[in-house]
């Protein structure tokens, strides 16, 4: 595949790159903000551990649902109306997670953001691919994968700094504020998306994903989006008990091990899918499965060991796996056609919040310490 | 399945665990290796964005 050298974006680029990464920043860090608060609302809700996990796993759960049943829906709408439609719903979701007064009622306030956050990332993936030339999806990726490093570097201490300091409602509301604005500038700025409405064929939304389920190209993907999730969140639930039982790590140190990786994290993800579109995607993608296979096994096998070489080894290893989701999304979204796009990003996000549903069900000892 | 905790919060099989994820990261090479190749014959046949260029203008 040829990788010419990206010519610079224009001005309404930057800014539909800069609103999605935005909108992925919101969605994920109302998911994570809910893990560090454990402590607060096991005391505040009198609820048990298990419950708590209910609540976290509830999101992933309904997100999962939400993906594959809005995917044979998901070609049939201009995609910037499907983008307000579904953020809406999740910043009612969040408002109402923000205003919940007991477990059931948050429980319920859950669902409601994960089925329509849940489908957030698959628009916006969908997006990405009817505006951007795969010659620059791999820029175009590495920008709005720093949502992910960012909700963990800014979006949780502040968002423990304002439960600290009012309630634990103020770091949803905090969310729902920002969101609004995001639909805003989402509604007066962003241009209709809705080319691929002319090449639609079938007007059966189960038909459209039954056919999509029926092309064997598809099926492979979604293959290789479950071992790509699941190899990632193998060993992301039990990252903190490791850290702290195994490598000696005190309790106390764990959130600047996961500060300094989210910072490094914000400067390698641009690079990397800089590097993707330059070298090209496929070569990143090797590179980041050597780098995270190398560093995967040092960091499996290691004992007791000083804070500074675990950051070091935690920032390598996270730099291949960054190096290898850029990649593979960027090559991921040249494999459906136009008219199939949503559908096949809506089943991706699907498979992806099912992996996420074992590494909520496991991730006690964040949950226990409240660490982010 | 693969890892367990002791009393003291001690994880054990974490080494297996840390082979079967690059055991799962290899067989992801090969599968997007096949994806990479359908990706490339399919840009041979001219891949363009749906309105890339209406939307870029």
């Amino acid at each position: 595949m040829s990788e010419k050298q990206p010519e610079t974006f224009t001005k309404y680029q930057k800014f539909v790159i800069a609103i999605l990464a935005i909108v992925q920043f919101t969605v994920i860090l109302d998911f994570m903000v809910l893990s560090p608060l454990g402590a607060i609302l096991l005391k505040e809700l009198s609820i048990s551990t298990s419950q708590f996990a209910l609540v976290v796993s509830a999101y992933a759960f309904s997100a999962g649902a939400a993906g594959l049943l809005a995917a044979g829906f998901a070609d049939k709408f201009d995609r910037k109306k499907l983008l307000l439609f579904f953020y809406t719903g999740f910043i009612a979701g969040t408002f109402l997670c923000g205003i919940s007064p007991n477990y059931e009622f948050l429980l319920m306030a859950r669902v409601v953001t994960g089925i329509f956050g849940g489908v957030m990332s698959s628009i916006s993936f969908a997006i990405i691919t009817d505006l951007f030339a795969i010659q620059v999806r791999g820029r175009v990726m590495g920008f709005v994968q720093m949502a992910f490093a960012s909700s963990q570097v800014l979006g949780i201490p502040l968002g423990l700094f304002l439960a600290n300091t009012y309630n634990w409602h103020a770091p949803f509301l905090m969310i729902v504020g920002l969101s609004i604005a995001v639909a805003l500038s989402i509604f007066i700025y962003m241009k209709p998306i809705d080319a691929h409405l002319k090449l639609q064929k079938t007007g059966n939304a189960f038909k459209h994903l039954t056919s999509i389920f029926a092309q064997s190209n598809y099926l492979r993907a979604f293959a290789a989006t479950t071992l790509l999730a699941t190899g990632g969140f193998m060993l992301m639930p039990f990252g903190s008990a490791y850290g702290v039982h195994n490598l000696g790590i005190d309790i106390k140190q764990l959130p600047y091990l996961y500060m300094i990786t989210g910072v490094c994290m914000l400067v390698a993800s641009p690079i990397m899918g800089k590097l993707s579109d330059k070298i090209g995607k496929f070569k990143i993608f090797i590179i980041g499965s050597s780098i995270t296979s190398i560093m995967t096994l040092i960091y499996c096998n290691l004992d007791v060991t000083p804070l500074w070489i675990i950051i070091i080894i935690n920032i390598l290893l996270f730099v291949g796996i960054s190096g290898r989701m850029i990649a593979a999304s960027a090559l991921m979204t040249a494999v459906p056609e136009p008219q199939d796009r949503g559908a096949f990003m809506g089943i991706n996000a699907s498979i992806q919040q099912i992996a996420c549903l074992y590494y909520c069900r496991h991730d006690r000892i964040r949950n226990q310490y409240g660490v982010p | 399945m693969i890892v367990s905790e002791t009393s003291t919060g001690y994880l054990n099989n974490y080494g297996l665990l840390g082979n079967v994820v690059v055991l799962a990261v290899i067989l992801t090479v090969f599968l997007m290796y096949n994806l990479y190749q359908f990706i490339s014959k399919k840009e041979e046949n001219n891949l363009q964005p749906v309105s890339i260029a209406k939307e870029a203008a």
